[in-house]
């Protein structure tokens, strides 16, 4: 059956969500010789059906349901590897603005050249963008990803961490289960690292 | 030192700077933080929230935090004990002291800045003078003064000075001998009783209000603290009557103001006369009626007798026994409207006069109806009878949660699990007179909870214990045939856990003095000290010692021969 493997590239981004699989090459090779292959049976049949036409115009073999069902399968793998790609790409911008420019070794192991210097290019737009916004430098726009509600947070420690130095230089002892209520763009690093949760009453 | 004005010597002096809030593990505590994270948070000061249960607790967190934070703030602890002996701290740390325990240290009272203390001077009793307490050094100074001149002198002169100075020497030591006796029965009266004054939430509610940001939450976290303070036992009757003046003023004063957009779910207190029936409104009828200590105590209802006067007394009032013992929500809504009348028409007959007092309710939404007390007994459970892994910052972390009306769900579990400690209470003080484990040692009475009976882990607690000796002595009373028996104090003692081997003891007044205040802190060191252990008191409330078991007989010994 064609396009199986097509839905099978799909069905694999699709298994999992979170993360970013490999770049699987094997099976997008595959999936584009179908598609040539596809395409080239199905000239075949139009260049039979025109050859076999030829002078008579009711008889002659008639194969335009076989190439409109090819043409199907053609469609349809194309859009499955478009899929593939864009969600691909997609996933790489939202990592770009979670992790910042520097992704980690794993999943940096995990993308194709082409998606490696789509990141590079997409980054160095991001950074020039950010430093143009606001004074002084620029703003870092990936800090709060949503909007924050208020300037100071009250935030409860998980682990027993240690002591941690605020950018005003004060330190503070973070021990397991302690609350603090802190500024929060200090807070920010934490709570993404998983050592702080912030309480909302 | 007393602070006159808290506003601009507390509020505004910390403002911009970073705290450590130091609290003690009690329900008092939980409301004032709560009020006061809120008005920390409108001001954008920094601070950071710790927990005591103890003495030691309170040293260890302060030598963990002293390099880094210059102002603490202690709620409900460290006013007793003389901090700056305890902790040793630099010079330019400053505490701020909130603490409803009495009474306070004098060195506390006398310090000159360091301790700051926020309630007014008026409150406190017969402080004694400090000139009584203090003397300056200069005398000590002259006297060695003199020795060195002497030594120095030739042995004629040296002679004669002797014979000079000996006669001023004489006198003064006289003087300094006489002055040293006044000071120690001043300070042995001053601190002859323990005893607890206005909550520490009422104080920093009137700041709240001073600064013009109170409103009805706030509200509700001081009223949960007052009637705390009278559920425990720890205020008198007329000073609840007195508060629950001033907080009604301000519930009129708050009733309109609603920040909530629907006013018909917007939270609402009223101040209402209900009865001394535990969470009666989250149980059933029977069971609340059986197992509160007020009913449980008058009608005596751990005998068969008194389980047919309770079944009479809800015939009395029209209830059939199987709505009585359905969910109070589920019964008749008639039924359920005339029960708190019913029951006020009958307390003369069963002698159940007082089963009405004046409290508040809240209500929130279209099915939330709260009394203080039950929110109380909500936060108890969860303070102190939460399972034995959890540990006591996770707990208190829950309780603060409770109180906020988002978390809803925590507070329906905790009342529930609030019916399993009074039914406990209840017959762990069956057994104990039916048993006749209640055993009168002359001065006094005391009861010690058996390892094997059922939940006893729960009784290694403050509060717990404390209602648990209420009980006693209150049922003791009722089914004692000795006139004497309401005079006689109650020591009741309880493991603490099974590997430490040690004890928590706690006593109470007698119930004919009517009144909280509680010598046991003093009797409880003269008889440690005689059965030569030589710890001090751990706890901010010395009505409470821990000691090892096995020296628990004698302890008690110790404390008949001190008392007769």
């Amino acid at each position: 059956m064609s396009a199986e493997k097509a839905c099978a590239l799909v069905k694999e981004l699709h298994r999992n969500q979170g993360t970013l699989p490999p770049y699987n090459n094997d099976l997008v090779n595959e999936v584009t010789k179908e598609i040539t292959q596809l395409i080239q049976e199905n000239r075949n049949d139009a260049q039979e059906s025109e050859r076999s036409r030829g002078s008579d115009l009711l008889e002659g073999v008639s194969y335009i349901s076989t190439i409109r069902v090819r043409h199907a399968a053609i469609q349809r793998n194309l859009r499955c590897l478009l899929a593939y790609h864009y969600n691909r790409v997609r996933s790489l911008r939202t990592m770009r603005w979670e992790f910042g420019s520097i992704l980690p070794a794993d999943i940096k192991a995990n993308l194709s050249t082409a998606e490696t210097n789509w990141f590079s290019k997409y980054s160095s737009i991001l950074a020039k963008y950010m430093r143009s916004v606001g004074e002084d430098g620029g703003v870092n726009l990936a800090v709060d990803l949503h909007p924050p509600k208020a300037l100071y947070i009250e935030v409860q420690c998980l682990v027993d961490y240690g002591r941690y130095e605020l950018s005003d230089g004060s330190v503070l002892l973070l021990k397991k289960n302690s609350r603090h209520f802190l500024p929060r763009v200090e807070c920010e690093e934490l709570i993404r690292q998983g050592v702080f949760q912030h309480i909302v009453i | 030192m007393y602070l006159e004005n808290i506003k601009t010597d507390f509020y505004e002096f910390i403002t911009g700077k970073r705290i450590c809030l130091i609290t003690h593990y009690d329900i008092d505590s939980i409301c004032t933080c709560k009020i006061l994270q809120s008005l920390l948070k409108h001001n954008q000061t920094l601070y950071t929230l710790d927990i005591v249960r103890g003495v030691s607790d309170l040293r260890k967190i302060f030598s963990e935090n002293c390099n880094d934070v210059k102002y603490f703030v202690l709620i409900n602890c460290g006013g007793t004990v003389d901090i700056v002996e305890l902790l040793d701290p630099d010079d330019d740390i400053i505490f701020f002291i909130l603490d409803s325990h009495r009474p306070t240290d004098l060195c506390n009272i006398y310090s000159n800045g360091q301790i700051r203390l926020m309630w007014n001077m008026e409150e406190d009793v017969q402080i004694p003078d400090f000139h009584d307490i203090f003397r300056e050094q200069t005398s000590d100074a002259d006297e060695s003064e003199n020795s060195q001149n002497e030594s120095e002198d030739e042995s004629e002169e040296r002679a004669a000075k002797r014979r000079r100075l000996g006669e001023e020497e004489i006198l003064k030591r006289r003087e300094r001998r006489l002055w040293e006796a006044n000071r120690a029965k001043l300070i042995f009266d001053y601190t002859q009783f323990t005893y607890y004054s206005k909550a520490s939430a009422l104080v920093m509610f009137d700041l709240a209000w001073k600064l013009n940001r109170d409103d009805k939450d706030l509200l509700w976290y001081a009223i949960v603290a007052l009637t705390e303070q009278l559920i425990f036992g720890k205020i008198e009757n007329t000073q609840y009557v007195l508060e629950t003046g001033n907080l009604q003023a301000h519930t009129t004063r708050l009733q309109n103001r609603s920040s909530d957009t629907d006013d018909a779910t917007s939270l609402k207190i009223s101040f209402e006369r209900d009865l001394k029936l535990v969470l009666y409104r989250h149980w059933s009828v029977e069971a609340s009626l059986k197992y509160s200590m007020f009913t449980a105590c008058k009608l005596k209802l751990w005998s068969l007798k008194g389980d047919k006067r309770l079944h009479e007394l809800l015939a009395d009032m029209g209830l059939p026994l199987a709505q009585s013992r359905q969910n109070f929500l589920s019964m008749d809504l008639q039924l359920r409207q005339e029960f708190s009348g019913s029951i006020e028409r009958l307390s003369e007959k069963y002698g159940l006069t007082d089963i009405i007092y004046a409290t508040f309710v809240m209500t929130y939404g279209y099915r939330n109806k709260y009394c203080a007390c039950d929110v109380v007994y909500g936060m108890l459970t969860i303070l102190e009878s939460s399972p034995r892994s959890k540990r006591p910052e996770e707990s208190f972390q829950l309780a603060l949660d409770c109180l906020s009306r988002s978390h809803r769900i925590i507070l329906n579990n905790a009342i529930d699990k609030g019916k399993g400690i009074t039914k406990t209470l209840f017959k762990t003080v069956q057994s104990a007179l039916e048993m006749k484990q209640i055993i009168s040692a002359g001065p006094f009475i005391y009861y010690i909870v058996q390892e094997g009976c059922v939940d006893w882990f729960m009784f290694s607690h403050q509060h717990i214990l404390a209602l648990l000796a209420q009980f006693i002595i209150r049922a003791y009373v009722a089914m004692s045939r000795n006139r004497k028996a309401s005079s006689l104090p109650l020591i009741v003692s309880a493991n603490k856990d099974m590997e430490s081997g040690m004890c928590i003891i706690m006593g109470i007044p007698p119930l004919c003095e009517n009144s909280p205040k509680n010598f046991f802190g003093k009797a409880f060191d003269q008889a440690a000290e005689q059965i030569n252990y030589n710890t001090t008191c751990d706890y901010f409330d010395t009505a409470y010692f821990d000691i090892p078991i096995k020296d628990r007989t004698r302890f008690l010994d110790a404390l008949t021969a001190l008392l007769s």
